[in-house]
């Protein structure tokens, strides 16, 4: 039931049902990653701890007044029970196409986010822009076991603390990962070969790199091994021509 | 106002791409929805809104890209391809509708809003992989696997330099120190 009225609504709001191509840039590795199952239980449950304390105040008020005998109180506490029912489902349907569509697509070469159902966003950037990867938790998202990681590029003024599964400038955020260290292991790993250049400055860095590893070559090392043999004899002997002298 | 696909003359490819100097006319479209939210005020969003859509001009040359518009507050943004470090395609529901999307670009500035934004493009998945190809870092990962296996050839030259100098200077020490040891 639940796919039926999913693929309505994609069709209606103009949303993508395939999972998102990565750049086509001749990748050699790409995993798929995605926000775990218990992510849904996690933000229902922080939507309706939000929710809650005015529904308990809502909830204290019809009591207080069927307690005063009113007439109006069982009707209000029936259309308050299907309000709640409806809101409820609806909270899960939201949350659910929310993290249907929420993809994370890792190549060796690249990282692309999809979330969104409102705003539809993707996100693309390369290692070589990856100044830091962060893996935060809170303690709700301890409960259930999930993580989010951060993915920064450099450059500020990003609000991305103020919610925390919110990509937002200069940072992607794969929210609700179970295996979020893994992941980050993953694209660090690449991190490290993408950033041979230094950090904002031009990538012909790299040349400088492989000049300065040129000199380990044994070539070299040679070479001045027999220089520091010759100039060795050569110390030895005029010492020992002043010594006769 | 149609979200559907015109007859396309020719194929998307890169001369497509840099061909684009306006945004899809839908834009207008798009930008009037917009300005509804304002309720009352929607005319007095709109005018701006209005202007932007007639005078936006965007250009995408071998070096970088640039994109202009205002009439009272005239705005020029220029950025060069290597600088760009984030592409993000943005599609709310009402661009979806028209079929059109904003590919915003990032580079590393202060504000976390995107400093170059192609509003009401049609072929944004193609301008996306246009980006990508000359961004920041794509050119890195592309070659260091290269590099991996070949090893670098200009490396080796410069080894052998160093190496034939070094050897001269050995020669000329060896030279010396037989002159110093012959002549008493």
């Amino acid at each position: 039931m639940y796919s039926g009225l999913k693929s309505a609504v994609l069709n209606f709001l103009r949303l993508p049902e395939r999972p998102p191509d990565p750049p086509r840039d001749g990748y050699q590795s790409v995993q798929v990653f995605r926000a775990s199952k218990r992510w849904l239980s996690y933000r229902l449950v922080l939507f309706w701890l939000g929710f809650g304390l005015l529904e308990l105040f809502a909830f204290a008020m019809t009591i207080g007044s069927l307690f005063a005998n009113e007439p109006i109180a069982t009707v209000a506490i029936v259309l308050s029970a299907i309000g709640l029912a409806l809101l409820f489902a609806f909270t899960w349907f939201c949350v659910r196409i929310e993290w249907d569509l929420r993809t994370y697509v890792v190549t060796d070469r690249s990282l692309r986010v999809r979330q969104g159902v409102w705003t539809f966003k993707e996100m693309t950037l390369t290692y070589a822009n990856v100044q830091n990867v962060q893996v935060t938790q809170g303690p709700l998202q301890r409960l259930f076991g999930i993580e989010d990681l951060r993915v920064d590029t450099a450059g500020g003024g990003s609000s991305g603390s103020g919610k925390g599964h919110e990509s937002t400038g200069h940072n992607v955020t794969l929210a609700g990962l179970e295996n979020a260290r893994e992941v980050r292991d993953l694209i660090l790993s690449y991190v490290k070969v993408a950033s041979r250049g230094s950090g904002l400055g031009d990538l012909d860095d790299v040349d400088h790199a492989q000049r300065a590893s040129s000199f380990e070559s044994t070539a070299v090392v040679d070479a001045l091994k027999s220089l520091r043999t010759t100039t060795r004899a050569l110390r030895a002997s005029v010492e020992r021509r002043t010594r006769l002298l | 106002m149609t979200a559907e696909q015109p007859p396309r003359a020719r194929p998307i490819d890169d001369t497509y791409i840099q061909a684009i100097t306006r945004p899809d006319p839908n834009l207008l479209w798009h930008y009037a929805l917009l300005s509804l939210m304002a309720l009352v005020f929607a005319p007095i969003v709109f005018i701006p809104l209005f202007f932007k859509y007639h005078t936006l001009r965007y250009k995408l040359d071998g070096e970088g890209v640039s994109a202009s518009w205002g009439i009272l507050f005239r705005r020029e943004v220029h950025l060069t391809y290597k600088r760009i470090q984030d592409i993000h395609v943005k599609r709310n529901f009402v661009e979806r509708w028209l079929g059109i999307g904003t590919v915003e670009v990032q580079t590393a500035s202060g504000s976390s809003s995107s400093e170059l934004a192609f509003e009401g493009m049609r072929e944004f998945d193609a301008l996306r992989e246009f980006l990508y190809r000359r961004m920041r870092g794509h050119e890195v990962a592309a070659a260091s696997s290269a590099n991996d296996t070949s090893g670098g050839g200009a490396a080796t030259s410069r080894d052998a330099e160093i190496v034939a100098i070094l050897s001269a200077i050995q020669a000329d020490l060896e030279a010396t120190r037989r002159a110093v040891e012959t002549k008493v």
